[in-house]
């Protein structure tokens, strides 16, 4: 018997309706709105794992743990105003866990701020690029907590609010952290002769 | 700290910008659509995809009742206390305790130990140690009743055998000692199944880093794995690849002279170990990233590269021999190293570091 062949997973789906539709037909586990979810949400989520992963190859898997047990979570969504911090603390919590299981196999991943793969890099330039693998060298240092609550702050610029609503915690054990995280991020910097010169040329050109 | 804080800020900025350039994001919004939606179960097309499966586990459900006859799940029960539950711990104190499975298995719990049996089939069971030591004499029943016995994140999978197991909570490492029979071990740091053969050893794990250590066989009077501990052995009693996770611990605690001499030891005692290229490697990177000591990383990269090493490391040791030349002045060898470089690796990520060099 031949099966009935999927709808085509163009990014054009089109879902009529707000989030709250949107988390009906979730609900109901309707393929259109879990298209749509993913098409409007998708970007939200994979920023935020890149900014905290940092640009390695497990990006899509850590996307798709995402959605995944968003869609398996959704029946719990009381209310789809709070869509957008629901998801994202789904994500910090899959990021939360894929750097614990990084840092149990570090040496697995001793060089891997340096070898990442050939189709995500594009580097603009030669100072950028190790600019952005030291930064990522310098957060593998950091306790888990702190290098979450560090990359959301700077490098995916959310406010403290928005870092407490995504890792439940209360905003002054993130101002903790983040204290805490901005410490340790510059004593372990000064070891990364790329990244110390460039904190120090953006220096001199805010001066 | 304000002023750090916009240092942070413009960072972060940077940061985002070479992250936004890295990806073409629409082809993998492409790639992680499909696969999202993939694995989300449809009632209208799994119906119709999973009929084929289904009457083909009719028919071999059909076939197996035929054959082998109904069977009943099997049972077990804990010494003094009677019939045990699926998923139930059992805990030990000061003693030892006794699980007895209806089909002749038994399980040694030691004291001080939390088991659980997770599940149990017509034939086998699979067991989690929560933490603690057992000693387990499985029955063979036939080449298909594979019991699994979970350990952390590690799966111990026997047909017929003995064998004490640990699991050590705090250091998250497994032990295991072959009494009779074989098992095969996976998961945790191990990237395939590893076989385990009547009296070997096989300890996996540790705080950090959690590294596979080489089953090595041991005579019959020494004490249960659980007392092993590849921590505190002194270097010369360990292996490559326990000296390179001392190396590597080593490193990450922030003692990098020290670590570079563990990882030239390995390379130089161990040359035929499949980890003796990756120390080198390791020390030469240290060395000239870390100790700013560009004369003895040449030693050590040059070492790596005759040794041999994974692709991307690879292209990265020749990068970095380019630019331990460069920073030394040795023009010459820099231009000839940098030839060969670009030569080998036109896609590589460091080209525009090594075209940059000694120009």
């Amino acid at each position: 018997m031949e099966s009935t062949p999927r709808p085509p997973m163009a990014a054009s789906v089109v879902y009529l309706g707000g989030d709250g539709e949107l988390v009906a037909g979730l609900k109901a586990r309707n393929p259109a709105a879990e298209r749509a979810f993913f098409s409007r949400y998708a970007r939200v989520v994979e920023r935020l794992l890149r900014g905290v992963l940092g640009p390695h190859a497990e990006l899509a898997d850590a996307v798709q743990d995402t959605f995944i047990s968003a869609f398996r979570q959704v029946h719990a969504l009381r209310s789809h105003e709070a869509l957008t911090v629901w998801l994202r603390t789904i994500a910090t919590g899959v990021a939360h866990n894929r750097i614990r299981a990084k840092t149990r196999n570090r040496w697995l991943l001793f060089f891997s701020p340096e070898s990442m793969p050939d189709e995500a890099r594009a580097p603009r330039s030669a100072e950028a690029t190790e600019a952005l693998r030291s930064v990522y060298a310098v957060l593998e240092q950091l306790p888990i907590s702190e290098r979450v609550a560090f990359s959301l702050r700077y490098i995916e610029d959310m406010t403290v609010p928005e870092i407490a609503a995504s890792t439940q915690a209360s905003e002054s054990t993130v101002k903790r952290r983040l204290r805490e995280g901005e410490h340790l991020f510059a004593h372990a910097s000064r070891r990364y002769p790329a990244l110390e010169e460039w904190l120090q040329e953006e220096r001199v050109w805010s001066s | 700290m304000v002023v750090m804080n916009e240092q942070f800020e413009r960072l972060g900025r940077v940061a985002r910008r070479e992250l936004d350039g890295m990806v073409d994001r629409s082809t993998l919004a492409s790639e992680i659509e499909s696969r999202v939606l993939a694995a989300v179960p449809h009632r209208s097309t799994r119906r119709f995809r999973l009929a084929p499966v289904f009457a083909l586990v009719a028919a071999a459900c059909a076939v197996f009742a035929v054959y082998a006859g109904k069977q009943s799940e099997l049972t077990f029960t804990i010494a003094g206390e009677g019939t045990g539950q699926v998923s139930s711990p059992i805990v030990t104190q000061g003693s030892p305790k006794l699980v007895a499975f209806s089909e002749g298995t038994t399980l040694t719990v030691s004291p001080h130990a939390r088991v659980r049996i997770l599940k149990t089939g017509d034939r086998n069971a699979e067991v989690g140690l929560d933490g603690g030591a057992l000693t387990a004499q499985v029955k063979h029943v036939d080449a298909n009743s594979h019991w699994v016995f979970r350990a952390g994140p590690y799966a111990v999978t026997v047909t017929g055998t003995a064998f004490d197991l640990s699991w050590d909570v705090s250091e998250q490492r497994m032990g295991l000692r072959m009494i009779e029979g074989h098992v095969f071990v996976s998961g945790g740091t191990l990237l395939s199944p590893r076989e385990v053969r009547a009296g070997e050893r096989l300890i996996l794990g540790g705080a950090l880093p959690a590294v596979p250590v080489a089953a090595t066989p041991v005579p019959s009077e020494t004490p249960p794995a659980i007392a092993l501990s590849p921590h505190s052995a002194p270097n010369h009693l360990l292996s490559a690849g326990q000296l390179f996770a001392r190396a590597d611990r080593i490193r990450l605690q922030g003692n990098e002279r020290e670590a570079v001499l563990l990882f030239q030891t390995v390379s130089r005692k161990h040359p035929r170990d499949a980890l003796a290229g990756l120390a080198a490697f390791a020390a030469g990177r240290l060395l000239l990233l870390q100790l700013n000591d560009p004369k003895n990383a040449l030693v050590d990269l040059e070492r790596a590269r005759r040794l041999g090493l994974p692709e991307p490391l690879l292209e990265e040791c020749h990068a970095r021999i380019v630019q331990v030349h460069a920073s030394m002045n040795n023009r010459d060898a820099c231009v000839n190293e940098k030839v060969i470089y670009l030569g080998k690796f036109r896609q590589g990520s460091h080209v525009a570091m090594v075209a940059n060099a000694c120009n």
